[in-house]
Order: structure tokens, then sequence, then C-alpha cells
């Protein structure tokens, strides 16, 4: 297998990451206009999931799920744009499905790519699977309607708030770590097991 | 469900979920193992079992539209099961009718009712003759040999076995006293004992016998029907998945051929069965899920769970109704029907969010708002008044056509001894003076307030308010003048509430007679909705009550109360008869156990030196009482309920009364009767 296309396709999706958790918006007229698209990380992914699944089979199932979450991302990137609303209503069901995919599709990627660790002998792969498994649970429990269970204290509220924001700034900056750290090992590391049926 | 609209909301909200649940499944088919694929189906058992009701609505335009269907539809009907301006109130994802039917729509709830209680007895009887054939039957000494030696080789438990001459394949039949039963004179392989074994194992007949009671209450549902199809296909794959769990290799192989081999096999459906062969299609789509047997993603535990996790939250609480887009004022009898049903599905869910949404009504003469804030049961009287609900507002009922910096305030927020929730909305002047309505506001009321006396109902999700008395409106009559002169008709007159307590209506008060004459104590509260531009439907302050970006639900947190009392001694009679000395009241609150005081507000005096009356013999004291600092969510006001006076002159105690405050109804002092 292909070392070099290998270490490519970790580099876009390391890099696919920073389009998926960092925003960059400006305002124009009534709308906003994101510079680091989530659609374009999806793109990046898609095209690094073919050398990947050289290695690690599984990762091809993710080809077709990388297509739609890219049209759903780039649909709400143009409706964003042009001001439109998202949020609840009609969109409630087709965002709840978005949302579920996007958490199957990370889980197994960080799974993947642990798999691809282990390949190489790196000790990296506990670090990924960990970091998958805090990642779904986080985005699992956020997901959860706790608005029936919480008291309504602002203070509790804005003390939750905080508490989400930092731990996902945690996550963002582990998960950068994590992938580029992987593509750097993977491209320094000697030589791996060979590809895995998994 | 106790009509047939309530049905149809259950069915097509129990139907949406499936069709999410399909989808999903369907893109993750090569993704999660069988028995993800039907661990999935209990948040759609959860879905049909909770009544639609209950939840907020996966899709809140499919409630709106049943609604409006329900209203334009029974307009012309005199249904025993529901009237048009009846709110949806599923209770129970059963049929309850609670009258003979009398109209068309009855009928259909009726048929349905039927419908449903003959399939039950249709499974019951399948089961009973099932049951009948399978009592015919035969123990076989070496089927009954294979069945322990499998149960054995496994570490399963065995049942009874019967062997039934005509049967095509094997089955386990019954939940609390469970047969298998094969083919006379044949003994199943043991990779098909095995499946049948798995089946009493994991008590697939008793969830099989759930889903047909489904089956029975939607069967009128042909798209539902096909759902509970693929459960039972479900069921059987994930046997599937735990047989191939337990072979090896090659036996693996065998048992996709004896799959292969009953796809010929005629398959008919009975509850409390679990059958090996269910039919050709459905084995075609278990002998893929076997052939994918090896190939699904390995660690997905944590991720199948929380996949479920999220389904069953999305599916099972629903999503706000958002109606803002609605049309504020309709312009037909269709549109007029689609905002009252609007307003039926979406309530005020707090005090301070129905009192600011019925303020904004009022003064912009709002149809929407007006029936997101008014009881329901006052919603075919807004029909009946169509006329003045249809087009936009005519200037000659509007307060006001643009709002104001300033907004309205809600006093004295108490609940009376009957039970029922009042307070006074204090309208300002402001507000009242603006564009059409220009001239109805007098330059003194311009810094003082409307007073409209208000009643608080509560009602299934929500509260509403109506007026007690006549609601403020505007009208127009002849003057001297060439033009006709604007004048706000209704409410309970005008008050400057900011600076003279004795001039606004009191929460509850008391008096009493003493040597120096009657002393009369009173407790006001103010309640003011913080940020309404962010809450109770609309803004105060951007040119009008448009848009309408927030919902009608301000929580308690984002508004304020602040309590006030006066304690006032009538001397002037005393005064007058020749009584002399100086005069002091003290007097002390009587707080109820757990009650904080917080500042000293719970004892003063008023004496001549304190008196602020501008009326001679008229001592008067007023403070902000500090009761209310813990108030809780679901809570009112905190009205002390006595206070400890002490009349004294000249330094003498001249006698001292304990006086019990009784809540005001200034509705009704003030001669308007609800």
């Amino acid at each position: 297998m292909n070392r070099d296309a290998l270490s490519r396709a970790l580099g876009r999706i390391a890099w696919a990451s920073v389009f998926l958790y960092l925003d960059v918006n400006i305002n124009i007229n009534s709308g906003s206009f994101n510079l680091l698209p989530e659609w374009a990380g999806y793109v990046l992914v898609y095209y690094a999931l073919t050398p990947l699944a050289g290695w690690v089979r599984s990762a091809r199932l993710l080809r077709p799920l990388s297509g739609i979450l890219m049209c759903w991302t780039l649909a709400l990137w143009l409706l964003a744009m042009l001001g439109l609303d998202t949020e609840g209503g009609w969109w409630y069901l087709p965002a709840a499905v978005a949302m579920l995919l996007e958490l199957y599709f990370w889980f197994q990627l960080l799974t993947n790519l642990a798999e691809l660790a282990a390949l190489f002998g790196l000790a990296r792969e506990r670090g990924l699977r960990r970091l998958r498994d805090f990642s779904t649970v986080l985005q699992t429990l956020m997901a959860l309607p706790w608005g029936y269970a919480l008291p309504e204290s602002g203070e509790l509220q804005l003390a939750i708030g905080a508490a989400v924001l930092i731990v996902g700034l945690v996550v963002i900056v582990w998960t950068f770590a994590a992938l580029f750290g992987l593509r750097g090992d993977i491209a320094a590391a000697e030589c791996g097991e060979g590809p895995t049926d998994a | 469900m106790s009509n047939i609209w309530e049905f149809l909301y259950q069915t097509l909200t129990v139907s949406l979920a499936a069709a999410v649940l399909l989808l999903v499944k369907r893109l993750l088919r090569d993704k999660l193992s069988p028995r993800w694929q039907y661990a999935v189906w209990g948040v759609l058992a959860l879905r049909a079992l909770i009544p639609a009701g209950l939840t907020r609505a996966v899709v809140p335009q499919l409630a709106l539209w049943i609604e409006t269907a329900k209203s334009a539809a029974e307009l012309g009907l005199t249904s025993a099961c529901t009237g048009p301006f009846e709110p949806m109130s599923i209770t129970a994802p059963v049929p309850l009718a609670d009258g003979l039917p009398r109209s068309l729509t009855d009928w259909l709830f009726a048929l349905y009712a039927a419908g449903a209680l003959a399939a039950l007895v249709w499974y019951a009887y399948r089961y009973a003759r099932l049951r009948a054939l399978l009592w015919r039957g035969r123990e076989d000494g070496a089927v009954r040999a294979a069945v322990d030696a499998a149960a054995e080789k496994y570490g399963l438990r065995a049942c009874r076995t019967v062997s039934v001459p005509g049967l095509k394949g094997a089955f386990v039949c019954g939940v609390l006293r469970p047969v298998l039963a094969v083919p006379e004179g044949e003994v199943p392989d043991e990779k098909v004992i095995l499946h049948e074994l798995l089946h009493l194992k994991y008590c697939d007949a008793g969830q099989n016998v759930f889903w047909c009671l489904l089956r029975a209450l939607h069967w009128c549902n042909p798209f539902l029907q096909y759902v509970f199809n693929r459960v039972g296909n479900d069921m059987e794959a994930l046997c599937d998945q735990r047989v191939l769990e337990r072979l090896e290799g090659e036996e693996r192989r065998e048992y996709g051929s004896i799959l292969l081999g009953m796809a010929s096999h005629s398959y008919a459906r009975a509850p409390g069965t679990s059958s090996i062969s269910n039919g050709a299609r459905n084995i075609a789509r278990r002998i893929e899920a076997i052939a994918r047997f090896k190939l699904y993603p390995s660690g997905m535990a944590l991720v199948s769970v929380c996949t479920v996790l999220i389904l069953a939250s999305t599916l099972l609480t629903g999503v706000r109704a958002d109606f803002s887009r609605l049309e504020s004022y309709p312009n037909s009898e269709r549109e007029l029907l689609t905002t009252l049903a609007a307003a039926r599905l979406e309530r005020c869910s707090t005090v301070p969010g129905a009192l600011d949404t019925y303020a904004k009504a009022l003064v912009f003469r709002d149809p929407w708002l007006y029936a997101l804030a008014a009881p329901v049961s006052g919603q075919e009287r807004m029909y009946e008044d169509m006329e003045a609900f249809l087009g936009r507002w005519p200037g000659d009922s509007a307060l006001a056509s643009v709002g104001a910096s300033a907004q309205p305030q809600v006093l004295n927020l108490r609940q009376c001894e009957d039970g029922r929730m009042l307070a006074e909305l204090a309208l300002p002047g402001e507000i009242l003076n603006v564009s059409w309505s220009y001239g109805a506001v007098s330059d003194e009321q311009l810094s003082q307030f409307l007073l409209v006396p208000v009643e608080i109902l509560r009602e299934d999700g929500g509260y509403a308010v109506r007026a007690v008395g006549e609601e403020p409106r505007l009208e127009y009559a002849q003057g001297d003048g060439p033009a006709p002169e604007a004048r706000i008709r209704g409410g309970a007159g005008w008050a400057n509430i900011d600076m003279y307590f004795g001039a606004r209506p009191a929460a509850s008060s008391a008096a009493v007679d003493t040597a120096a004459g009657t002393v009369t104590v009173k407790l006001y509260s103010d309640v003011e909705v913080r940020q309404p531009e962010r809450q109770s439907a609309g803004l105060w302050s951007f040119g009008s009550a448009y848009p309408r970006e927030a919902a009608p639900d301000a929580v308690w947190e984002d508004w304020t109360c602040d309590c006030w009392y006066t304690v006032e001694l009538d001397a002037r009679e005393y005064l007058a008869g020749g009584g002399e000395g100086n005069i002091s009241v003290l007097y002390e609150w009587v707080l109820d156990e757990g009650v904080e005081s917080g500042l000293p507000t719970d004892d003063g005096s008023v004496s001549l030196s304190s008196s602020i009356s501008p009326e001679e013999g008229v001592l008067l004291d007023w403070r902000a009482g500090d009761w209310n600092r813990g108030l809780g969510p679901a809570g009112l006001p905190y009205y002390p309920g006595s206070i400890e006076l002490k009349l004294i002159i000249d330094g003498v105690s001249a006698g001292e009364y304990t006086l019990e405050l009784a809540a005001a109804d200034n509705a009704k002092e003030d001669g308007n009767e609800p």
C-alpha cells in the first residue's frame, strides 16, 4: 500500500477537522458567510477515505455518509448565506438525522484511525479511542433534552454553558493534536503490519 | 384517543417516527449489526405507546394541519366526540369513545375502534386455533432428544415439543407455556432448533404479541403495517445473528442454505409465535444480513447506544411549535381557523408570559396574540365575531398602531380565596397615545396607566388571561369638530401607579376602627417582564409588536416582582371632634414561618412626623416589602396574611389590634363583575 497516499489522506482528515470544528463568519446583509465551511471538510474526508480503506477496509463504508453530510452542510451553508433560518419546525427531523449520522461518522472514522495506529504499532491508538469515546459521549449528552430535567435557574444554565464551552474547546484542541500527531507519527513510522480486514 | 382527529394525529406521529427510523436504519444497515437494527424499534414502541398529546410534536405543522382541518370539518357537524374549537387531548394510545356517534366523524371513529377490536379478536382467534392444532400434536421421542441435545450443547432452556401434521417449518408458540412445534415425521436440523430455542430464550413470542397489539391499534395505516412487518423481520435477523455467533465456519454456510431452502415456504403470521421461516422477501433480507455478518465494523457498541439515545430523545420529545410566520391578521375564514388552531397548540406557558402577551393583544388588537393569550373556550366567540377579526384590524378598535419604549406592568398578581388568580394590567398612556389613537389620551393621562383587571386561568399546557369587566378598545365619537374624536372605552380607569399608592388597586387589604380613626392597611405588588422583546411573542419598543421573534414563554427568572404596602390612619374625624395629642400607630407584620423578611420591612410606625399625606389628619406610611426574594418558578408573590397594630396617643397605649388581610377583588370593588 502507498504510504505517501496514506500520509496525504491523514493530512486531509486533520485539515478537515479544522473546517468542521472552527467557524469564521462574515456577516453579509442578512446572512453570514462561513470562511471555513463544514462541507469543505467533508470533501477532504471523502477523498481521504479511499487511501485509508486500503489499510482499514471498513473505512470505505463511510464514503456514502461523507457524501450525505457534505450535501447537508453545503445546503446549510448556502441557506445561512441567504439569511434563512434552519432551526426548529421542518428542520428539526433532518437536523436530528444529520447529527446522528455525524456522530456515527466520526466515531467510526476515529475507530478506523485507531486501528491504523495499531497497525503501525503506535501508542497513539489508545489516545484516539479515548478521544472517540469522550467526544461521542459529550455530543450525545449535549443532544439530550436536558431542559426538561434542569431547574430554570439562569445561574445554573450559565455555569453549564461555560462548562460545555470549556470542555468543547478541550475536545477541539485534543482532536487537532491527535489527528495532526497521527499524520506525523505515520510519516515517521518505519513500517506497518499491512492492511487489515477489520 | 377519543375522536378520529386524535387517532389521525397519533397514527401520523407514529408513522413519522417510523419513517425516520427506516431512513436511519437504511443509511446504517451495513454499519451497525442486526442487534442495533432491532433494538432501535424500541423507540418506535415507546412512540406508539406514549400519547402524541403528551409530548411536543416532531413536526409541529402536522398538528396545525390536523387542528385546522378538524375545525373546518367539525364546524358543520354536531359531533359527540369533539368540537371545532376543542383542542386535541390525547391521553391514551387506545380508542376511548365517550358518547354515541352523532356525526360523520363520530362514525368514522366508531369504525376505526370497531376495526381495532376486530383485529384483536382475529388475532386471538388465530392464536386459539393454533393452540388447538398443537394440542392435537404428539410428542416425538427423536425430536425431543434432538431438542434436548441442542439445548444442552448451547446452554439453552428447552420447552415442550410436539410434532404436528401439515406444518412446513418449526416454530415456537406461546408466551407463558411455550411449545416448540415441528412438522410431523421429521427431526429438524440442529441449527433450526437452535434458532427456535434462541427465540425462546429472548421471549420473542411475547414481543410478537406486543407488536400484534400495535398492529391492531393501527390496522388502517398500511405504512405502519409494512413497518411492523419489517420489525418482525428484524427480530428474525437478530435471531439469525445470535445463531451465527454460536456456530463455526461451515455451519454458518449451512445455516444460510437452510434459510434459502425456506424461501419458498408460505408464511402465515400469528400472534405469540416466532418462526424461522417468515416469507421469501423477508428471508432474502435476512440472507443479506447474514452475508454481512463479519463485515460490520467492530467496536461500535458505544455509538450504537448513543444513536439510540439520540433517536429516542428526538422522536419522543419533539420540538417546540413555532408558528410565528403565520399571518397575524387573518384575511379569510380559513386563515382565521388556522390562527385559532395554532393558538390551541401553543399556549402561554408562564403567568407573566400570558399577561404580557394579552397586553400586547389588547394594545395592538392582534387576533393571533389574542387567541394565544385568551382561554380556548373563548375561541368560538372569536370565530362567531369573525368580522371583527378578519382583515387588518381597523383603527377604530386597536389602542395603538405602534409601540413605544414604555411597557405595561402587572399589578397585584394574587390568588383569591375562591382560587382565581387575579391581577391588574397597567397599560401606559405613553403607548396608547400614538398614531390613530392620538387624542384619545389626555395630557394628564400620558404619564398615567390605564388599568385593566384580568383573571388568569390555568389551562392544559399553559395559562390564559381574560379581562374581568369590559376590555378596553378605541372608539370614535362625533365631537364638536368636523372629525370624529377618538376615546378609549372599557378598562377600570386611569391611575398614577408610580407615586400615589392610595390611588391604585391593592392586592390585599384590611381596616379597623380605632379610637383615633380608621386604620387601613394595603398590600401591592408590581410584576415586570424583563426583556419583553425577547419573550412573550414580540416587541414593545420597535415600531410594533412585529416581528414576533419570541415564543410566549417568559420564564420566571426573567421578570421582577416588587411588593409594597401602605398603613394609613384617617384621624380627621378624631381631630375634628376635639381629639388631641400626638398620635402614632406602631405596626408589625406577622410573616408565615419560613418567610424571610430580608430588609427590615416587617415593622414600622405611622405618626404625625412621618405623614406624607397632603391632607391634614391622614397619616400615611408606605414602604417596600422584601418578602419575595426567593420566589420560585411555580409560585405567586407572597403577601403577609396579618399585621399587628398598636395605637399610641401621647405616649400611652390606646389599643392593640391584629388585622387579617383579605385578597382584594378590585374588579368587584369597581363594580365590574366578570
